[in-house]
C-alpha cells in the first residue's frame, strides 16, 4: 500500500475529502448569497476561489522525501468580488450631471407650471387654459383700456379697467411670488441634501475603517466594498466629490481641495448660511469655511442651486423687468393725461420704490374709475379717449426698455426661455439616464447576479459535494479493512 | 460573451415598458386636447408663435370691437344728418309754397302757419343737434355729457338764438383706434353744422337760418338773405323768399357734401371690418398650424404607441418569467 506511505499518514485521505467537501459548501453558501443579493443595489457577485492544497511533500531539510509529491485536496483562497472600478468612476460622473439635471428640471417644471399660457394645458380638466396665464390677464386689461377709448364717459367701463388691472397686477404679484415659491422649495432641497451628504461622509468614514480592519488580517471585505462604493456613488449624486485610494484600503474624499474624509475620520462636513447676495437664499458651505460659498460644480446641489440662482432668477428678472415697463410707461403716459374732471392723471400703479422688484410690488395706485386719465387734454374731457388708446397700444408698441419687444412679445419670449430651460434638462435627463443605463449594464455584465448561473453554480458545487463525501465515505471503507479486517485471518 | 443579469433584466424590462407607456399617455393627452404641444417646454419656438397669435387675435377681436363702435357712431351721425337733411327740405317746400302764390299777404294765416311750421322744425332741429348715440351727445366735440345747444327762449316760448356750449376747439377730434397705432375721426363738428357761434360768418347755420326764416315769414318784413346783405329792393316777399330758397339750397349743398365724407368714413370702416375679420381667420390659421395637432396623424401614432406599450408588456412577460430553476430538479 505505497500509498499510506506517499500521503504521509494514514488519515491523510480523510481530510483532503473533507476539504473537498468544505470548498463545495463554501461555495455553495457563497452561491446562496449572491442569490439573496440578486436584487440589491450595488451588489457585486462573488465567487469562491478555489486552489488546490499545497502538495505533501514540499522538499525542505526536514521534510520527508518522497519520489513524487502528492496533492492533498483543495482549499478556499477566498472570496472574492466582480466589480469593475472604472465604471463605477463613469457612472459617478454620469449621476452627477443626470442629478445636475433632474433637480434643475424639478424645480423648472414647477415654474413652468405659473407660465401656464402657452397652449397651454398644464390643467387639462379647464381646457382653453389660454385664459388663466398673465398673456390673458394682460390682454384683457389692454382691451379694457380700448373699451374706455371707446367709451371715456362711461364709469362702468372705467371700473372694468380698474378690475383688469388690479387683476393683472395680481397675476404679476402671483407669478413672483410663485417663482419665490420655488426658490424656497430649492432652500429646502437643498438643506436636506446637505444633511444627506454629511450623514454619507459620516458613514464613508465608518466604512473606511472596516474595511481597512477586515483588510489587515488578510480576508476580502467584498460587503463592505460594495456598501462604501454605493455610499460614494450616492454622495457623487449630490456634489462632484473625488476619491483616491489609500495603500490601507481606505478612501480619501475630498472636493476639489478639501479633504471631507480621510481614513476613519470625517474631516470636513457642510453646512448651510443664508446669503446675503442671493435675496437670503441658502448656500451650501464647508463647515470649516461657513460663510463662503463652497465651490460645486455638479451633482444636485449645483442643479438646484444654478436653477434657483440662475435660471428662475433671470426669469424672475425679466418678469421684474416687464412690470417695470408696464408701470413707468402707463405712469408716464397717465400723469400726462387728464381725468374725468379734467385734473391731470396721477399714477395710475404704486411706483416701485428703488430696489424693489416691480413684479413683486405690483399695485394700481387709482381707487375710482373717474381717476383713470383717458382724455389727452385737460379740455378733453369727457368725450377724448386719446389717451386711453395710447395705453391699449402698450399691447403692441415696442418699448426700448423690452429690447424693443412689445410688452406680449418679450412675454412669449420669456415664456419660451422657460420651455427652452425645461426642455434642455429634460433632454440631458433623458442623455444622461440612457448613458447611465448603459454603464451599469456594462458593470452588471462584470458585478451582476445571474440567476441561471447561480444555479448551475448550486449544482455544480452539489455535485461536488456529493462526489466529495462519496470519496470520504469510500476512504471510509477502505479504513474499515485496515482497521477492522486486518489481521482477523481464519477468525 | 455578455452576461446579463437578473436585475439588470427586470430592470430594463420594466424601464422600456414604463418608457413606451409614458409616450402612450402622452400621445392620448395630445388627441385628447387636439394639441400638438402640452406645455410650452413640449416646443418653445411654437408655444411662443402661438402665444403671440393667441395675443394678436385678442388684438384683432378688440379692433372689431372698436371700427363697430366707431361705425356705430358714424352711422348715426349721418343718420341725424340725414334727418336734418329732411327737416331743411321740408322747410324749403314750404318757403316754395308761399313763393307760389304772392297773394299770401303779411299776417295772413297761410303765412302765420308756415311761420309756425318752420318754428316746430327749428324745435325737431333742437333734437337732432342734442342727438345722443349710446347715451352720449355726439356734436358737442369732447363735451360728450351735456347738450352741446341750448336754445335761448322769448315770453312766448320760442327759440330766438341757439348757443353753444360744446367743445370750442377740438370739436373734430373724437377719434377710435382701429388697428395697430390707427386711428380714425368719428365726429362730426356741431358748431359747424347748427349754430355760427361767432355770428360774423357768411355761412348759413342751420339754426341761425331757420329762426331768420320763421321771423322773416311772421314779421313780414322784407326777407334777407341770413349773411345780412341787404336786399336791393322791398318788395314783391317772393324774391326775398328766393333769397332764403338759395341760402337753404346753399346750406343743403354743405351738409351734403359732409354727409358724403361720413358716409366714406363709414364705407371705410365697413372695408377695415371686413380686413380685420380676414385676418382674424389668417390669424386663427397661423394659431391652428403652431398648435392644433393633425387629428389623423395623431390618432395613428396613438395606436402606434398603445401596439408598442403592449408589445413591450408582452415581450416583458415572455423574457422575465422563465429561470433555469424550473427546469432542475
Amino acid at each position: 500500500m505505497t500509498m499510506f506511505g506517499i500521503s504521509g499518514g494514514t488519515f491523510a485521505g480523510l481530510e483532503r475529502a473533507a476539504s473537498g467537501l468544505r470548498a463545495s459548501q463554501a461555495g455553495f453558501e457563497v452561491t446562496q448569497h449572491n442569490i439573496m443579493n440578486a436584487n440589491t443595489e450595488g451588489y457585486s457577485r462573488q465567487v469562491v476561489n478555489l486552489q488546490s492544497f499545497y502538495p505533501y511533500t514540499t522538499p525542505g531539510q526536514t521534510a520527508p522525501v518522497n519520489p513524487q509529491q502528492v496533492g492533498s485536496g483543495v482549499m478556499v483562497e477566498g472570496i472574492r468580488r466582480y466589480r469593475e472600478q472604472w465604471l463605477d468612476d463613469r457612472a459617478r460622473d454620469a449621476q452627477q450631471s443626470l442629478g445636475f439635471n433632474e433637480q434643475a428640471k424639478g424645480l423648472l417644471d414647477q415654474t413652468e407650471n405659473l407660465f401656464s399660457d402657452p397652449g397651454g394645458i398644464s390643467d387639462m380638466a379647464a381646457f382653453n387654459p389660454s385664459d388663466y396665464g398673465l398673456r390673458a390677464v394682460m390682454q384683457d386689461y389692454f382691451n379694457a383700456w380700448h373699451e374706455v377709448g371707446n367709451f371715456p364717459e362711461s364709469s362702468a367701463q372705467r371700473e372694468v379697467l380698474l378690475e383688469r388691472a388690479t387683476e393683472m397686477s395680481g397675476k404679476f404679484r402671483d407669478m413672483y411670488s410663485g417663482m419665490e415659491d420655488v426658490r424656497d422649495n430649492a432652500d429646502q432641497l437643498v438643506a436636506d441634501r446637505v444633511q444627506q451628504s454629511n450623514r454619507l461622509l459620516t458613514e464613508i468614514a465608518k466604512l473606511n475603517g472596516q474595511i481597512r480592519d477586515v483588510l489587515a488580517t488578510n480576508s476580502h471585505p467584498n460587503d463592505l466594498l460594495d456598501q462604501r462604493d454605493l455610499k460614494v456613488t450616492e454622495l457623487s449624486r449630490m456634489m462632484d466629490v473625488s476619491t483616491r485610494e489609500q495603500p490601507d484600503g481606505s478612501i480619501m474624499l475630498y472636493l476639489r481641495g478639501d479633504i471631507l474624509v480621510q481614513e476613519d475620520r470625517v474631516v470636513d462636513t457642510f453646512t448651510t448660511f443664508s446669503n446675503a447676495s442671493l435675496d437670503d437664499h441658502l448656500s451650501v458651505a464647508l463647515a470649516s469655511d461657513p460663510t463662503v460659498a463652497a465651490d460645486i460644480r455638479n451633482g444636485e446641489i449645483a442643479g438646484i442651486l444654478y436653477a434657483r440662482d440662475v435660471q428662475i432668477k433671470g426669469f424672475e428678472n425679466d418678469l421684474n423687468t416687464l412690470a417695470g415697463q408696464i408701470i413707468t410707461q402707463t405712469n408716464s403716459m397717465h400723469t400726462a393725461g387728464f381725468d374725468l374732471s379734467a385734473t391731470a392723471g396721477v399714477n395710475f400703479f404704486t411706483a416701485p420704490a428703488p430696489g424693489e422688484n416691480a413684479a413683486q410690488v405690483m399695485t394700481v395706485a387709482l381707487t375710482t374709475g373717474d381717476q383713470i386719465a383717458a382724455s389727452a387734454t385737460a379740455e378733453g374731457a369727457p368725450g377724448d379717449g386719446a389717451r386711453a388708446f395710447d395705453h391699449a397700444a402698450l399691447a403692441y408698441n415696442r418699448l426700448s426698455g423690452l429690447n424693443n419687444q412689445s410688452t406680449v412679445d418679450f412675454y412669449a419670449g420669456l415664456s419660451s426661455d422657460v420651455g427652452v430651460a425645461v426642455q434642455t434638462t429634460q433632454r440631458n435627463v433623458n442623455r444622461f439616464s440612457k448613458s447611465l443605463e448603459q454603464i451599469d449594464g456594462q458593470q452588471s455584465e462584470i458585478a451582476g447576479v445571474n440567476l441561471d448561473e447561480e444555479f448551475l453554480n448550486i449544482t455544480k458545487y452539489q455535485r461536488a459535494y456529493e462526489a466529495a463525501s462519496r470519496a470520504l465515505s469510500n476512504f471510509d471503507d477502505l479504513l474499515n479493512i485496515i482497521i477492522n479486517r486486518t489481521g482477523r485471518v481464519g477468525l | 460573451m455578455i452576461r446579463i443579469s437578473h436585475l439588470t433584466l427586470f430592470n430594463r424590462t420594466g424601464s422600456q415598458i414604463t418608457e413606451n407607456y409614458d409616450r402612450y399617455v402622452k400621445q392620448q393627452a395630445l388627441v385628447s386636447v387636439g394639441k400638438s404641444f402640452l406645455k410650452a417646454s413640449d416646443a418653445p419656438a411654437d408655444a411662443a408663435q402661438a402665444l403671440q397669435a393667441r395675443s394678436l387675435i385678442g388684438n384683432n377681436e378688440q379692433f372689431q370691437k372698436n371700427i363697430q363702435t366707431a361705425h356705430g357712431w358714424t352711422t348715426y351721425s349721418d343718420q341725424q344728418l340725414n334727418a336734418v337733411m329732411t327737416t331743411l327740405q321740408d322747410a324749403r317746400q314750404t318757403v316754395v309754397q308761399l313763393s307760389d302764390d304772392v297773394t299770401f299777404a303779411a299776417g295772413s294765416p297761410e303765412r302765420m302757419a308756415a311761420a309756425e311750421k318752420i318754428d316746430a322744425m327749428i324745435e325737431e332741429m333742437m333734437g337732432y343737434a342734442n342727438g345722443q348715440y349710446e347715451g352720449r351727445y355726439i356734436f358737442g366735440g369732447f363735451s360728450t355729457d351735456a347738450p352741446p345747444f341750448t336754445p335761448v327762449r322769448n315770453a312766448q316760448g320760442e327759440i330766438t338764438s341757439v348757443t353753444y356750449n360744446g367743445n370750442q376747439t377740438q370739436v373734430e377730434d373724437i377719434q377710435r383706434e382701429v388697428g395697430d397705432n390707427t386711428r380714425l375721426t368719428i365726429n362730426v363738428d356741431g358748431k359747424e353744422v347748427f349754430v355760427d357761434p361767432s355770428g360774423t360768418s357768411t355761412n348759413e347755420k342751420v339754426f341761425n337760418q331757420l329762426i331768420k326764416l320763421r321771423d322773416d315769414i311772421r314779421s313780414d318784413k322784407p326777407l334777407a338773405p341770413s349773411d345780412g346783405t341787404v336786399p336791393p329792393y322791398t318788395y314783391p316777399t317772393i324774391d326775398y323768399l328766393t333769397q332764403h330758397l338759395t341760402a337753404l339750397d346753399n346750406t343743403m349743398d354743405r351738409m351734403d357734401l359732409q354727409r358724403a365724407e361720413l358716409g366714406e368714413r363709414g364705407k371705410g370702416l365697413t372695408r377695415l371690418l371686413d380686413q380685420t375679420r380676414n385676418q382674424h381667420s389668417n390669424l386663427q390659421q397661423i394659431l391652428s398650424n403652431r398648435e392644433d395637432l393633425d387629428m389623423a396623424q395623431g390618432a395613428l401614432q396613438l395606436t402606434n404607441q398603445l401596439n408598442l406599450y403592449q408589445a413591450a408588456i408582452n415581450a416583458g412577460a415572455k423574457i422575465v418569467s422563465p429561470t433555469l430553476m424550473q427546469f432542475l430538479k
